[in-house]
């Protein structure tokens, strides 16, 4: 039982990170209809923004704002000047804007920052443990999961409360009918963008805080898993994405767990297996109806 | 409510090489309901597209009293008094039909302001009250099709256009929708009505324009066009051309 409860905590600091990166990408990608690959170089600049704070000599919780604050700018500026000129390319000339756009950013990082790993301490309370039953749990999981929970309460209470957050809603639904109702699509996409900037500020966090260090090339990995976790949600579902991302950050940690230590390395290659599987029996995601059932 | 006069000129869509509407000119007067009939692929939803902004025109003018549409972004047609009640009815089906009806009122001043008129689009649609809270793609045909007008209404338009009310929906529902539409007119609604089903636009339309691949190849009153205009030729002729 005690490890049940374990594992459930890793699955859900995990899938913490994955899900509120799934969860900015599949914004963009219900509204636009593009796939953001540079959507993980948000994450790595509010990382480094951290890191510009912390040699500035700035206190944590200034770090944590300068991150949040810098992803979420990032993600506005990525739109105004990468994406708006492209505006009604076909999806393979997005795809490739926002990989060229991927590349540019690493390695500007690597050219004018250091082509290495940068160390960034954190406070050692996120290294602190307390101890539930038999289970240890790390107050970064915690810091994590509830930070992860209050930034989902809040952007959901946005979007179903307000006349924008509703016009978002709509243009993830049908882009073209909400702007004829008169949702402007050029606020509305910026602030996608800017929404999806700042939670993957908040997801770079968590990310420093665990590995407590920067490196150019790190939102890759997490935003390969936020895509799986877009696509085993439902593409053009943001609920969707959401439970995608915790499901395969669950199934990470299941597998992580479950393996004998010789097959452990392995656990990626079982979770994507299982990720097909999923996609096999339904192919339009989980939380997303199949086209003749809508 | 006051109606305003639409005047299309020389209105020309393409996409690609193919041409789906060829310089298209019609008006309607203030307070006039006009059908636009014809065929599959005739050009009538590109007519309606270019008109909101949807669709780029290659070429021509639209004109809503003196306020020019012609190259507007969609949402700031809407504002200027133009709503489209589109082909398929496309409601946010995820969302209620009051988040629905709300965002049909953004290009209203304020909050109050789309409380009101929300609360007059309900005494239009009562089957909207009693499903309130239901998400759109919950609802029959025949209540999305409600709420589609109901949306588009929310703007409080000077011009309401609207793409094949009747598609899908039984002969009971239809009469109560064109109903409601020559209710609407009455009240002094400029409309622009594009519909398959001729004879039951042109029972409640003043004037009829008939488009063929993309031209106007009739034009009169609804009296005329139904009396002179071989519509069964037409629509069979159209069939041969696909």
């Amino acid at each position: 039982m005690t490890e049940v409860v374990q594992q459930v905590v890793n699955a859900l600091s995990l899938g913490s990170t994955y899900a509120l990166l799934a969860l900015g990408l599949a914004m963009v990608l219900a509204i636009l209809g593009m796939v953001n690959f540079a959507h993980g170089e948000l994450l790595t600049l509010g990382a480094y923004a951290m890191y510009g704070a912390y040699k500035l000599g700035l206190p944590f919780g200034v770090q944590v704002v300068v991150a949040l604050a810098a992803a979420g700018a990032a993600g506005v500026a990525m739109e105004r000047v990468a994406f708006r000129p492209l505006r009604g390319a076909g999806f393979a000339t997005l795809l490739f804007a926002s990989f060229a756009l991927s590349v540019v950013i690493q390695n500007s990082l690597r050219a004018f920052v250091s082509p290495r790993q940068l160390a960034l301490p954190v406070p050692s309370f996120f290294d602190d443990v307390i101890h539930v039953g038999g289970a240890t749990i790390g107050w970064l999981q915690i810091i994590t999961m509830a930070s992860t929970a209050l930034a989902l309460i809040g952007l959901s209470i946005f979007l179903r409360r307000t006349t924008q957050g509703l016009g978002m809603l709509a243009a993830a639904q049908d882009f073209q009918i909400a702007r004829l109702v008169g949702v402007p699509a050029n606020r509305v996409i910026a602030t996608a963008f800017g929404i999806s900037g700042l939670l993957a500020g908040l997801a770079s966090i968590f990310d420093v805080a665990r590995v407590g260090t920067v490196s150019p090339s790190m939102g890759f990995q997490p935003v390969i898993a936020a895509l799986i976790g877009t696509v085993i949600g439902g593409v053009g579902s943001l609920t969707g994405a959401v439970v995608g991302g915790f499901i395969y950050g669950a199934l990470q940690v299941a597998f992580d767990a479950a393996l004998p230590t010789g097959l452990a390395s392995y656990a990626p290659a079982f979770s994507l297996a299982l990720v097909i599987a999923i996609l096999y029996f339904r192919p339009q995601g989980i939380l997303q109806q199949a086209a003749e059932e809508r | 409510m006051g109606g305003a006069a639409l005047k299309v000129e020389g209105l020309s869509v393409s996409y690609g090489n193919v041409a789906a509407v060829r310089e298209v000119s019609f008006h309607a007067e203030p307070g006039e309901l006009i059908a636009f009939v014809g065929a599959n692929g005739a050009g009538k939803t590109s007519t309606l597209g270019a008109i909101v902004g949807l669709v780029p025109a290659a070429a021509g003018e639209v004109w809503v009293d003196d306020v020019r549409l012609s190259g507007m972004r969609p949402e700031r047609v809407v504002r200027s008094g133009v709503a489209l009640s589109p082909e398929g009815r496309r409601v946010f089906a995820r969302l209620t039909v009051e988040e629905n009806l709300r965002l049909g009122g953004m290009p209203l001043a304020d909050r109050g302001a789309v409380s009101a008129k929300i609360a007059e689009v309900l005494e239009l649609f009562p089957r909207l009250r009693e499903r309130i809270h239901v998400s759109a793609g919950d609802l029959s045909g025949g209540e999305q099709q409600m709420l589609a007008i109901g949306r588009a209404l929310m703007a409080d338009p000077q011009v309401l256009l609207l793409d094949e009310p009747s598609l899908g929906l039984a002969p009971r529902i239809v009469e109560q929708i064109f109903e409601l539409l020559r209710r609407l007119n009455q009240e002094g609604m400029t409309m622009l009505l594009v519909e398959q089903n001729v004879a039951a636009a042109l029972e409640i339309a003043s004037r009829a324009y008939v488009l063929v691949q993309g031209r106007i190849a009739a034009a009169g009153s609804a009296a005329e066009v139904m009396e002179k205009t071989d519509l069964a030729a037409l629509y069979l002729g159209s069939e041969a051309d696909r």
